[in-house]
């Protein structure tokens, strides 16, 4: 490593007067046009929650004069996230890919602030959960799976992601809206294996997101006998609602969106909001929720919030029915 | 065939072979470094793939997704610090191979058998992938509990003479994966209250430190006492192996091909248990055992190729199945769904062009790992002309900004350098450090399987001796540990002239 | 500390930390949820109990010198106490300081300044040019190839953040 004088004078000299700038530009961030940095997005989980977030990320750059990134900060069901996000100043430079997972953690008792610690910005998108049996399993709607449960002594295995993740928390209304709560045994799996399971019939249902169950499907070896939302969804337009299969009311579906900590100035949500906007309605972004198997589901920044706290209200309840709330 | 031969100028136009390479450079190089890993490319990579089409993107991500994982043993080898967990077990020969001057030697075979077991794991996919993922299939949460455990019993091989001090060793790696939130019921765990602990204790960042912290105050020591290590000849070779040395060890490279597809075919065991596995192996049917760890060129080809083969059989359950075996198939399988792909039995049949286009990408990436090897040896091995106290600093600077970079998390770092500094003290009491890899590498799987098998049986430990896999997989759990404990015993009944020599199994 | 007044002492060690953790453990981890048989406690508690017994192992063996082969062997060249602590301090302090200057003032300026540090300070060199050198090649170095070419997230500092 030979360095003459002279360019480690340049590269001195240089450094010194950028510290100097960026030390005199923090002093007019507030008067000045946002965003003049990089913003950050806090992304809570891998999978596809990260590849959604990433393509997000790319497009939202595009309708701003500074970039947007995606940050992983994974941990604690979001809760590392969520709290890192919440820690960081209100200036819309550090923003949060979340989803109702807010409530889940909150309630769970791994955060000690709930949805309110956070600005919502906008909804990006929703999935619903399905619920398949295997093909051959001889259930060909719901209600044959609620009598063959109601005939037999054995309990019904089902796979879910895990305890107090969102699948159980659905499940478990879905369950006890059909009236055999007590017949269930949930088996946790991580990382998206309940389908392997349900196929190597070591479960009897799996109750995951529908891309998930679509190829299964499709070659035979599965049937979707419902998905939980008051709609059907737009990846699976013959597939009927759980609602119109017996479990009459169940309506459980998943948002994510983008939220900003508490007290952001609304000049700045808006500018976030109108990003997220035009990003998700790209043919790219609606491409992608094609593949992928998500349904893009824009909601302004007001409704979000009215939406996340109705949600949170009924995740509680779900969460203290299940002996799950901290 | 016809497929194979409409797909070839797909993947030979010079777009998508240029994204290939650099897919392949990319991992590589994020490979070699401690704390980024291939994972880390992956995600990387992911968003510049975005642009281009299905042919050329999947390429891109296949590349450094095989490039990352040859790269983890640029750094083991040459540092003693595994770049990769898959590469932890390529340091235990791979690195003082590098100290007898041997460095070059050493790198070369890596990559040559490396693209061994890629291009052998290639083969398994394209002639049986219906019938392994249908073995894989057969694993179920008791079958994986055992098969890990059996990974686990590989502690005996690697704990030197005393088991005892080799299970102290994993129970405290064991330990210190269930810091953190609980993945199945979602509690916190040791975490004293706090949000930030919830993260819990992350393999590579435990690793790292395991590995670098107490490298870097070994070096310093010397540095202080005047003692430089003295092993760092000024002219390294690029030496690739002869094929007199490839063929001595033929035999270990296709046994651990095996062991590697068969272990990446099942998902959510991966690379450093089919390492592992590879390695004791080698090192238990070996004449010459006593010389495993002191830079016994077979150290290193089996944990290499083993952990090579499983990138050809972790993509059997993610193609097939649609099931990812580790976070980084994770990132492979969203670079195919935003693609258009959605992996299961049908994809077979409705996107024929596109599998044979993994299958030759993946093929190609392998042609380009060793070609940039090859010639990136000469740059690699440069490093060891680096005074040690030099390179020091650089390490933990470098090991610093890995770890961080994982989860964006300072408090990994912390994590780190105290894992680090519990390594130092242990090793000084002479508890070897491996088997604290193989702990925190296994914890978090043998736990998981374990209740979730549970679970499955309500409360009946029948699952565990009905099932013909498990039986199989704890039989050899049992024999290895006989083989072990009268060995032990044998050595101790030996002359005392013998014992001097037995402590250094752990360098 | 060698042999087998090191085993005694490392034995005894371990044993009050394994008791500690299934202490802490049973206290603040619940036993599980509905239908799990095998709780979140059960792995972190069982894991204590066999360090425990491992570590007592090693405690009553340590008593058993005829039992044991490797008594006298000594594993490290002898150093001096002194220079050992040191390095071990110099490493550990050395990762804690960065980690706090990444922090505060971000990646470029913290690991100039840590190298810099690192070089003047702990391995005594008194080049300028070297110092300079190093430190300033190592940050810049870093930040182009990793940061800006590879796009790896490097630490932003809370009081200064210098980006170009």
């Amino acid at each position: 490593m030979v360095y003459s004088i002279k360019t480690i004078r340049k590269l001195i000299l240089t450094t010194g007067t950028v510290l100097a700038l960026s030390l005199g530009s923090t002093q007019f961030t507030a008067a000045a046009e946002f965003p003049e940095k990089p913003v950050e997005m806090t992304v809570l989980f891998g999978g596809t929650a990260q590849t959604i977030s990433q393509l997000l990320a790319d497009l939202m750059s595009r309708n701003l004069p500074q970039s947007v990134v995606a940050v992983s900060r994974t941990g604690g069901g979001g809760a590392v996230g969520y709290s890192h996000v919440q820690g960081t100043a209100p200036d819309g430079y550090n923003i949060v890919w979340n989803s109702n997972s807010v409530s889940t953690a909150y309630h769970r008792g791994n955060m000690p602030f709930n949805y309110e610690a956070f600005t919502p910005i906008a909804r990006i998108s929703t999935e619903v959960p399905a619920l398949a049996v295997r093909a051959n399993s001889g259930w060909g709607s719901l209600a044959d799976m609620v009598k063959g449960v109601k005939a037999s002594d054995k309990k019904l295995k089902v796979g879910i992601s895990g305890n107090g993740s969102f699948t159980h928390l659905t499940s478990a209304a879905l369950f006890a809206n059909l009236g055999i709560a007590d017949k269930v045994v949930y088996v946790p799996y991580g990382k998206g294996k309940a389908p392997v399971e349900l196929l190597a019939d070591r479960v009897d249902v799996a109750v995951q997101w529908p891309g998930q169950f679509i190829p299964h499907q499709k070659s035979g070896d599965l049937s979707i006998l419902c998905v939980t939302s008051m709609k059907r969804i737009s990846v699976l337009p013959d597939t009927v609602t759980c609602d119109e299969a017996g479990a009459s009311g169940l309506d459980i579906t998943m948002w994510r969106g983008l939220a900003a900590p508490k007290g952001t100035p609304a000049a700045v949500i808006e500018k976030l909001e109108s990003a997220a906007k035009a990003a998700i309605e790209s043919g790219e972004f609606v491409e992608a929720s094609n593949n992928i198997g998500f349904t893009i589901a824009y909601l302004p920044a007001d409704q979000f919030g009215e939406l996340i706290a109705s949600d949170d209200a009924k995740i509680s309840n779900l969460m203290s029915d299940l002996g799950l709330k901290k | 065939m016809e497929t194979l031969l409409a797909v070839l100028p797909l993947v030979l136009d010079p777009l998508t072979l240029g994204l290939i390479v650099v897919g392949t450079l990319i991992g590589i190089v994020f490979g070699s470094i401690p704390g980024l890993t291939y994972s880390m490319a992956l995600v990387l990579v992911l968003p510049i793939t975005f642009g281009f089409d299905t042919v050329p993107a999947i390429g891109m991500l296949l590349g450094a997704y095989i490039g990352g994982m040859t790269g983890g043993s640029v750094s083991a080898i040459l540092i003693g610090i595994p770049g990769t967990p898959s590469a932890a077990a390529t340091v235990l020969d791979g690195y003082p191979l590098a100290k007898n001057g041997r460095a070059g030697l050493a790198l070369g075979t890596a990559v040559v058998v490396s693209a061994f077991g890629g291009l052998f794991s290639l083969a398994v996919m394209i002639v049986s992938v219906d019938f392994v993922a249908r073995m894989a299939i057969r694993f179920g949460p008791a079958e994986i509990f055992a098969l890990v455990l059996f990974g686990m019993s590989t502690i005996c091989g690697l704990a030197g003479k005393s088991l005892l001090r080799g299970m102290i060793a994993g129970t405290i790696g064991l330990l210190l994966m269930t810091i953190g939130m609980d993945e199945l019921d979602g509690v916190p765990r040791m975490t004293f209250g706090t949000t930030s602990m919830l993260q819990g204790v992350h393999l590579l960042v435990a690793m790292v430190g395991l590995f670098a912290v107490p490298q870097v105050m070994s070096v310093l020591v010397n540095y202080k006492s005047g003692s430089q290590a003295s092993y760092r000849t000024e002219a390294v070779k690029t030496e690739l192996p002869s094929l007199r040395q490839l063929g001595s060890n033929w035999s270990v490279m296709i046994r651990s091909a095996l062991i590697g597809t068969g272990i990446g075919s099942i998902p959510g065991t991966g690379g450093p248990v089919a390492a592992f596995l590879a390695y004791d192996h080698a090192r238990r049917f070996s004449p010459d055992k006593e010389k495993f760890g002191k830079g016994q060129l077979s150290g290193v080809v089996a944990p290499e190729t083993a952990n090579n083969a499983v990138t050809g059989g972790a993509m059997i359950p993610l193609l097939s199945l649609g099931i990812p075996g580790d976070p980084a198939t994770a990132i492979i399988l969203g670079g195919l769904l935003i693609h258009g792909l959605a992996p299961g039995p049908m994809l077979f049949i409705e996107h024929k062009v596109e599998v044979y286009t993994v299958y030759l990408a993946i093929g190609v990436a392998y042609i380009s790992v060793v070609l940039i090897q090859y010639f990136g040896i000469r740059l690699f091995v440069k490093i060891l002309r680096v005074p040690p106290h030099i390179l020091a600093v650089g390490i933990l600077v470098v090991c610093t900004i890995g770890t961080f970079a994982i989860r964006n998390s300072f408090l990994d770092v912390y994590v780190m350098t105290g894992v680090g500094l519990i390594g130092y003290l242990l090793n000084r009491f002479r508890i070897p450090v491996t088997p604290i890899v193989l702990g925190l590498v296994l914890g978090g799987s043998l736990e998981r399987e374990f209740r979730t098998a549970m679970i499955l049986s309500e409360g009946s430990l029948d699952i565990f001796y009905t099932s013909p896999l498990v039986l199989f997989f704890f039989g050899l759990v049992i024999a290895v540990l006989t083989f072990q404990l009268v060995g032990e015993r044998r050595e101790r009944a030996k002359p005392k002239s013998n014992v001097q020599e037995s402590a250094h199994a752990e360098s | 500390m060698k042999g087998l007044f090191g085993d005694r002492v490392l034995g005894l060690v371990l044993l009050v930390f394994a008791v500690a953790w299934s202490v802490i453990v049973v206290v603040t981890i619940p036993t599980g949820f509905g239908d799990s048989p095998v709780g979140p406690r059960g792995f972190p508690l069982g894991l204590g109990v066999l360090l425990a017994g491992l570590s007592g192992l090693l405690v009553v063996g340590s008593f058993m010198p005829h039992r044991r082969g490797t008594v006298a062997v000594e594993d490290h060249e002898p150093v001096a106490p002194g220079v050992e602590i040191w390095a071990v301090l110099s490493t550990v302090g050395l990762l804690v300081g960065y980690t706090l200057l990444l922090g505060y003032t971000g990646f470029i300026i913290g690991t100039t300044l840590t190298v810099a540090g690192a070089v003047l300070f702990i391995l005594r060199m008194s080049s300028w040019r070297f110092i300079f050198g190093m430190s300033l090649g190592m940050s810049l170095g870093i930040y182009l190839v990793f940061g800006k070419l590879l796009g790896v997230y490097l630490p932003h500092g809370s009081w200064v953040d210098l980006y170009f």
